[in-house]
C-alpha cells in the first residue's frame, strides 16, 4: 500500500516535470520563431531560400548562385516564351560553398536535366560576413547539407549552436520587435516569383569604375574545391552543369578571372557563357535595362538576358517545352497572375 | 494549485531570463537600419575618429593622406572632405546586395575615394591612389620600390596576398609591389571592410 503510493507520488512528480520541460521547450520554441527576421518588408532577399520547398519538384532547369541569378534571369519568362520550367535558388552574396550544398540539397529533391551556376563567387576564398550567411542558412531545412554549408560558411567569430538555435544569435531584437514580427509570426508572403527577385525601375548606369588592381588574381583553392565538387556532384546525377557569369557591369569582372574561368571551362568539358561579352548580342541597354546603376538588370533586361539564354537551353542542352503539360500549365498560372499584379503594383509605385 | 501557479511562473522567468539577461553580449542584429552585423563597440568607433574632420591629423589613429588643404583617412565623414576638394570628375553609386544604403565611388584625378553607409553619413572606406602624382604622407608614390616604403615605414610590416600591409590604429596602409615597384597604394578602413 505504502508503495504504491510512492510510486503514485513519484510518477505525478515525473509527469510536472515533463509538463514543465514542454511548456519550456514551448515558450522557447515560440519566442525563437518570434525573434528571428521575417524578411518579408525589409531585406526581403532573405526569405527567399525558404520559398523553394513550397515548391513542386520537377524543374529542368534550377539556377545556383547570387545576386547575379535571381536578379538578371527570369523564370516566369523562360516559361511563357519557351516552356522550360525553372528556379532560382539565390540569395544575396551566396558563397561558392553554399551554393554547393544548396545543390546538394536540391538533387535530394529532383534530378534537373541542367544546373546553371553563376561564377562571380570564385572571387571569394574564405566566409565574408555573418550577415549575408544568415540570409542564406537560416532559410535552409535542417539536413547534412546545411550542417556542412554551415561549417563551411561560419566566421570566426561564430558558433554553430547559433545556427542550430537561432534564439541565441537573435535573443536581442526583443527591443526591435515590429508589426512584422507578428504579422509574419506563423506565415509568410512570397517574395520570390520562383527565386527570381523582379524589378520594374530603372536607374542607368553611369561612370562605373574601373576594377583596381589586385596583388593576386588568382582564384582560391578553397574556391576551385567546391568548383570540382559541383562538376563532380552533378556528373554522378546525370545533370549538365553549365556555368555563366551574368552582365553586372560592377563588380568589376577582371580578363584574369575571366581567362581562370574559360580554362577551366575548356579542361574541364562544361560549357561557360560569359554573358558580359554578349551584352550587345542580347541586346541589353543599360541606359534602360538596370534599376541600379548597372549592378543587376530590371524586368527589361532580365527579360533580355533570359530571351538569349531560353534559347540556348532549348537548341544546345535540349530543355523540352513543357507547356501542353496540365499539370505544369496549371502550376504556373497562379504564379503568372502574381507576377503580372507585382508588375502593375511596382509601375504605380505602390508598396507591397 | 498554488505550487503549479509558482512552477509556471519560474519557468516564464527562466525563459525570458535566457531570453533578454544576456542580451548585452549580443548587440549584433541583422537589419537595414544597421546595414551589417555589427558590434556596438565597432559601431561606435567611426564616431569617434569624426574628431579628426575638425582638427588636424594629428587626431587620426591611422595613416593619412594630404593633398593641397584637405587631409583624407578611412572612417572620417565623407562630406567635409568632399565640400574641401569639390566635385570629383566622376562619381558611382553602387548599392550593395540586399542592404540599403549606397557605397560610393568618388574619382578624382590623382585618387580614388570610397564611401559607406553609417547611419546618415558617409564614411571613407578607402582612398586609391591612381597615379605617381600623389603620394602618401610619408613620401611614397607609385613607382617607388620596396626599399623606398622601409625606409619611409620601417619594416615592421606584414605581407598578405603579395601586398605589404601596414596597420595603424583601425586603418590598413597596402601597397601592391610588382618587380619591386609600387603598383598601387591604398588606404582601408577595417570598419568599411565589414560593411
Amino acid at each position: 500500500m505504502e508503495d504504491k503510493k510512492h510510486v503514485n507520488i513519484n510518477k505525478k512528480k515525473a509527469m510536472r516535470v515533463l509538463l514543465a520541460t514542454i511548456f519550456v521547450l514551448g515558450t522557447l520554441f515560440l519566442l525563437q520563431r518570434l525573434f528571428m527576421p521575417k524578411y518579408m518588408t525589409d531585406i526581403v532577399e532573405g526569405a527567399m531560400i525558404a520559398e523553394y520547398y513550397e515548391e513542386e519538384k520537377n524543374h529542368d532547369v534550377v539556377f545556383v548562385g547570387d545576386c547575379e541569378l535571381y536578379e538578371n534571369m527570369d523564370p516566369v519568362y523562360l516559361w511563357e516564351h519557351y516552356g522550360i520550367n525553372s528556379y532560382i535558388r539565390g540569395s544575396a552574396q551566396q558563397l561558392i560553398w553554399q551554393s554547393y550544398y544548396l545543390m546538394e540539397e536540391t538533387l535530394k529533391y529532383e534530378t534537373p536535366k541542367a544546373i546553371v551556376f553563376n561564377v562571380l563567387s570564385m572571387k571569394y576564398n574564405e566566409p565574408q560576413k555573418e550577415a549575408f550567411n544568415r540570409m542564406t542558412l537560416d532559410g535552409m531545412r535542417w539536413s547534412a547539407s546545411k550542417i556542412n554549408s554551415i561549417r563551411a560558411s561560419m566566421m570566426p567569430d561564430e558558433k554553430f549552436l547559433d545556427y542550430a538555435f537561432p534564439i541565441l544569435r537573435y535573443h536581442s531584437r526583443w527591443q526591435e520587435l515590429s508589426t512584422e514580427d507578428l504579422e509574419y509570426f506563423w506565415t509568410k508572403d512570397k517574395v520570390s516569383h520562383n527565386g527570381y527577385y523582379l524589378r520594374v525601375d530603372v536607374k542607368p548606369a553611369e561612370n562605373v569604375p574601373e576594377g583596381k588592381i589586385l596583388a593576386d588574381y588568382q582564384f582560391g583553392s578553397t574556391a576551385y574545391a567546391y568548383l570540382d565538387k559541383m562538376r563532380d556532384l552533378c556528373r554522378s546525377h546525370g545533370v549538365q552543369l553549365i556555368l555563366v557569369k551574368a552582365p553586372s557591369l560592377y563588380p568589376y569582372w577582371y580578363d584574369e578571372w575571366e581567362e581562370q574561368m574559360d580554362q577551366y571551362a575548356q579542361t574541364n568539358d562544361l560549357p561557360y557563357y560569359n554573358f558580359l561579352d554578349l551584352t550587345e548580342e542580347i541586346g541589353l541597354d543599360f541606359t534602360t535595362d538596370t534599376y541600379d546603376a548597372g549592378l543587376h538588370l530590371n524586368l527589361s533586361g532580365a527579360d533580355k538576358l533570359s530571351d538569349y539564354f531560353g534559347k540556348i537551353l532549348q537548341q544546345e542542352f535540349e530543355i523540352p517545352d513543357r507547356r501542353g503539360e496540365s499539370v505544369l500549365q496549371t502550376a504556373w498560372e497562379p504564379k503568372i497572375k502574381a507576377y503580372e499584379q507585382d508588375i502593375e503594383r511596382q509601375k504605380k509605385g505602390e508598396e507591397k | 494549485m498554488k505550487k503549479k501557479i509558482v512552477y509556471i511562473i519560474t519557468a516564464v522567468i527562466l525563459t525570458a531570463g535566457i531570453c533578454m539577461g544576456c542580451g548585452s553580449d549580443d548587440t549584433a542584429v541583422i537589419s537595414k537600419d544597421d546595414q551589417t552585423a555589427q558590434t556596438e563597440s565597432q559601431a561606435t568607433e567611426p564616431e569617434q575618429k569624426n574628431s579628426a574632420e575638425a582638427t588636424p591629423e594629428a587626431a587620426v589613429d591611422g595613416y593619412v593622406l594630404i593633398t593641397e588643404d584637405t587631409i583624407m583617412a578611412p572612417d572620417m565623414d565623407m562630406a567635409p572632405v568632399l565640400e574641401s576638394l569639390g566635385e570629383p570628375v566622376s562619381y558611382y553609386e553602387a548599392p550593395s546586395c540586399a542592404f540599403e544604403g549606397l557605397d560610393k565611388v568618388y574619382t578624382y584625378d590623382n585618387f580614388e575615394i570610397d564611401t559607406y553607409p553609417d547611419g546618415e553619413n558617409d564614411k571613407i572606406a578607402a582612398i586609391i591612389l591612381k597615379n605617381d602624382m600623389v603620394e602618401t604622407s610619408e613620401g611614397i608614390a607609385i613607382g617607388d620600390t620596396l626599399a623606398d616604403i622601409e625606409a619611409a615605414y620601417g619594416s615592421d610590416y606584414e605581407v598578405e596576398s603579395g601586398m605589404v600591409v601596414l596597420t595603424k590604429g583601425d586603418m590598413d596602409l597596402k601597397f601592391i609591389v610588382t618587380n619591386d615597384a609600387v603598383t598601387s597604394i591604398e588606404y582601408d578602413s577595417k570598419a568599411g571592410d565589414a560593411q
